[in-house]
């Protein structure tokens, strides 16, 4: 008797275990089907616990760095644009400083070169003026503001120019006694008065508006440079001195000395400025490279963490339609088989 | 012998089989009751040739011990791993994409473009919504997790009154049953449901059973707390309203004892109370804890703080109810829950975009330039500056909130792995324990129609007998 009621199955308990091996394999057939269908895990969370974290911190962080991406495409752009207009500028100081030396001897080539200088002038506030998405290339953090006042006979830097000659001289510049100052004076005024005009709180009187604090742009999540001009630096002061100084002063002077010493000194702030404009646009050059490198970097990470974080959370497909099939089969089977459990009764035979 | 005793006797074995077919019968009946022992019917032969029928109930006691308390905590694992699938399910939905830690990675990008063009105000709107979705997705957050908190205290007041009913009834019966051991009478039926009851107790709470003289039970609470002896012992629910954000005070009272997860000897508790209090009093809260840390650490990110000397920081673009404090450490709780969008910052109130990026209690921008970057800048290195939370939520305390915001997705989801691989595991035993009880216990109907085969054959041949006597009684008469 007792060895009979080890061995008796009892028909609610061999029932009960079929139901419970269809309702898990169902189970197992829902996720297996949703893995197939996506690719991924069912239930992403369930399968990787804790590991979730890194697959979301992979995923946001690639998020972060396409973002910068994008953003170092902008600031390439603004930078690109910088470029050109610093090469107008440098252009025209070139073309001036050549003239200068050729044509400074004629009475007539000095009437042309004050009127080149002045459009000089115009030409390079024109460029130091340049648009860029709503905003200036060259005012600094004042993006909104145009930087520099423009250049027009009778404007507030022409008079301040002829307020300060008079102030020096005793005499405006349309008096005749302009031919009486002699070189010596004339160096004494361009290096005094005449320079202190284009000094910083005069600059930013009379000519620009525009911050002296450049952009920076964050070219990498840890990196940031400066990737913009201001219109306060020193090239463009040194560059629209030298125009401003021919083309102010040139036209009266007709004293031989005189106009040696105006000479001179343009040549000089000019070919300063040149090469400080070839300084700025190498110092521009190199953020526009680190920028690239910083972009071709975060694009090759990029890819890599894509692959990471796929890693993750893709299925293997291969095993996952095996195991559907598995699956598929193994309810088949147990369908099959609680028919036939079902049917298999004593009462049937009696 | 005579012709006389043979007919008595074929009379008794008639009623001896009909006594066993009853049972036969009786057992069919409980064939599908998982709660029912199978009864043997065994024949006592008693003086003079009479035969007697003798019940016993094929129960297997530690059978049934095994399967209550492995049932107990398969139950309280489910009740663990409901909570958790709820509480992960807050933010799981579409990849995590909606989750603080998503959002806040949104935020910091939106912040990078807005860094970028700093005069550009459309872009300052998109730092502000990713802010305000932010905020919603904590608001939510802690709503929900809160929602669960009270929905765990609701089903714990439930499991508590269904403990009670359970106990009143099993005390009925239990005096029913040793009365009846006393006069002898047949108590199969009542000790079927006694054992019923103790595997619906065991659902709610981990028991252990002794059984005295008499077939007394008393009932051990799993933390040793006496649940019936004799008598049930009240089983109560301090009335106190839950505490937001703390842990709760209104604790379960068994005969006074009051029951926390804390007090289980097992270290994965049993029932589903045990299970119902460690979601309402350690892992609810400790989530909640992280959402208000991450809360608590936007607002420190993003408060402003002056150049002067003595200048106190104050709340900027996140702010709460205590605003423009900062709030310190010990104040965190709820956080999550009131932590809003100042409207200065907000241009759909009102405020100004600009006023992320120049400051708006302390000024930053001392040119008033649009293209001042600097403030922006400050705050996207905020975000991976490591720093310091409370312990109290149970993960690194010294980490950048991104990272944090992370970790605690990764919390849950651990936990939530590691619960169903112990509830996978603890139902596929209490399964099989009950398939062995029911194996033990149970009834097989092909072994019942065997019998019932069986005994219509004794049936037959004792009706054949007694026609057989009945007709040599016949012939005697018939001879005289």
């Amino acid at each position: 008797m007792n060895l009979m009621k080890i061995q008796s199955v009892s028909t609610l308990g061999a029932m009960a275990s079929l139901n419970e091996s269809v309702f898990k394999i169902k189970r197992e057939l829902e996720k297996a089907q949703r893995e197939v269908a996506t690719g991924t895990h069912a239930d992403l969370g369930l399968t990787l616990g804790r590991t979730t974290k890194q697959v979301v911190s992979l995923r946001a962080t690639s998020a972060a760095q396409q973002t910068i991406i994008d953003m170092n495409a902008l600031v390439k752009e603004r930078m690109k644009l910088t470029q050109t207009a610093l090469e107008s500028v440098a252009d025209a100081a070139e073309a001036f400083l050549k003239n200068l030396i050729v044509s400074f001897h004629s009475t007539d080539g000095i009437a042309g070169l004050t009127r080149e200088a002045r459009s000089c002038a115009e030409k390079v506030i024109a460029q130091l003026n340049t648009g860029y998405d709503g905003g200036y290339l060259f005012s600094g953090i004042k993006i909104n503001q145009k930087p520099m006042a423009e250049y027009i006979d009778g404007g507030k830097q022409q008079i301040a120019i002829h307020d300060c000659f008079k102030d020096h001289f005793g005499f405006g510049v349309d008096a005749p006694q302009v031919n009486t100052i002699t070189g010596s004076e004339m160096k004494a005024f361009l290096n005094g008065a005449f320079a202190e005009q284009f000094n910083d709180s005069s600059w930013k009187k009379n000519w620009s508006v525009a911050s002296d604090q450049v952009i920076k742009s964050r070219i990498a999540p840890n990196e940031m440079l400066a990737s913009s001009v201001s219109a306060n630096a020193e090239a463009f002061r040194k560059a629209i001195m030298g125009f401003v100084l021919v083309g102010e002063l040139g036209s009266f002077g007709l004293n031989r000395e005189f106009l040696e010493v105006l000479s001179e000194e343009a040549i000089k702030h000019t070919s300063q400025s040149l090469q400080l404009i070839v300084e700025q646009r190498s110092l521009l050059g190199s953020v526009q490279a680190r920028t690239d490198a910083a972009t071709s970097r975060l694009e090759k990470q990029n890819a890599l963490l894509e692959q990471f974080s796929q890693r993750f959370e893709e299925v293997d497909p291969y095993e996952a339609s095996t195991r559907l099939n598995a699956l598929t089969t193994q309810l088949e089977t147990s369908y099959a088989l609680t028919a036939k459990l079902h049917k298999l009764s004593l009462l049937n035979y009696i | 012998m005579t012709l006389n005793s043979a007919l008595s006797m074929a009379k008794g074995s008639l009623s001896a089989i009909s006594k066993q077919t009853a049972v036969v019968s009786q057992n069919i009946s409980g064939s599908n009751d998982p709660n029912y022992s199978r009864r043997c019917a065994s024949l006592i032969t008693g003086p003079y040739g009479s035969i007697n029928v003798g019940i016993t109930r094929s129960a297997d006691a530690s059978l049934l011990d095994h399967f209550i308390q492995t049932n107990s905590k398969a139950s309280c694992n489910s009740a663990i791993k409901d909570g958790l699938d709820r509480l992960a399910e807050i933010f799981s939905a579409d990849d995590y994409s909606a989750s603080p830690s998503a959002l806040m990675r949104q935020l910091h990008d939106a912040l990078h473009v807005y860094a970028t063009s700093p005069g550009d105000d459309a872009r300052g709107e998109q730092v502000i919504a990713k802010a305000d979705a932010l905020v919603k997705a904590l608001n939510n957050g802690a709503k929900q997790t809160e929602a669960i908190r009270g929905q765990a205290d609701a089903t714990i007041a439930s499991s508590v009154d269904n403990l009670n009913a359970i106990l009143a009834k099993f005390e009925k019966l239990n005096e029913q049953i040793m009365a009846g051991t006393h006069s002898k009478s047949d108590i199969s039926d009542l000790l079927d449901h006694r054992d019923g009851l103790l595997k619906q107790i065991s659902e709610e709470i981990g028991i252990k059973t002794l059984t005295r003289h008499g077939n007394d039970i008393v009932i051990f609470a799993e933390n040793g707390v006496t649940l019936f002896d004799k008598k049930p012992r009240a089983v109560g629910f301090e009335p106190l309203p839950l505490v937001v954000g703390g842990i709760s005070e209104r604790s379960v009272l068994v005969d006074g004892v009051p029951l926390s997860h804390e007090t289980f000897n097992q270290p994965f508790g049993t029932g589903r109370l045990s299970g119902l209090l460690q979601l309402r009093d350690q892992i609810a809260p400790r989530y909640e804890t992280q959402l208000d840390e991450i809360a608590h650490g936007l607002i420190k990110i993003f408060s402003e703080h002056g150049a002067a000397e003595g200048a106190q920081p104050v709340t900027g673009l996140f702010s709460w109810s205590g605003s423009p404090v900062v709030p310190a450490e010990a104040n965190l709780n709820g956080l999550a829950a009131t932590i809003s969008i100042c409207a200065a910052y907000d241009p759909s109130c009102g405020g100004k975009v600009s006023n992320l990026r120049d400051g708006f209690h302390y000024s930053y921008n001392e040119e008033q330039a649009a293209g001042y970057s600097e403030r922006l800048q400050g705050i996207i290195n905020a975000f991976s500056r490591p720093t310091e939370f409370s312990s109290k939520a149970g993960l690194s305390t010294h980490e950048d909130i991104v990272g944090f915001s992370t970790s605690s997705l990764g919390w849950i989801e651990g936990k939530r792995k590691d619960i169903t691989t112990q509830l996978t595991y603890h139902q596929a035993i209490s399964t099989q324990a009950n398939h062995a009880l029911s194996n033990a216990n149970g009834v097989d109907m092909d072994n019942e129609m065997a019998l019932l085969l069986d005994l219509e054959h004794s049936f037959q041949a004792s009706s054949r007998l007694l026609s057989i006597v009945n007709a040599m009684l016949d012939d005697l008469l018939r001879v005289a």
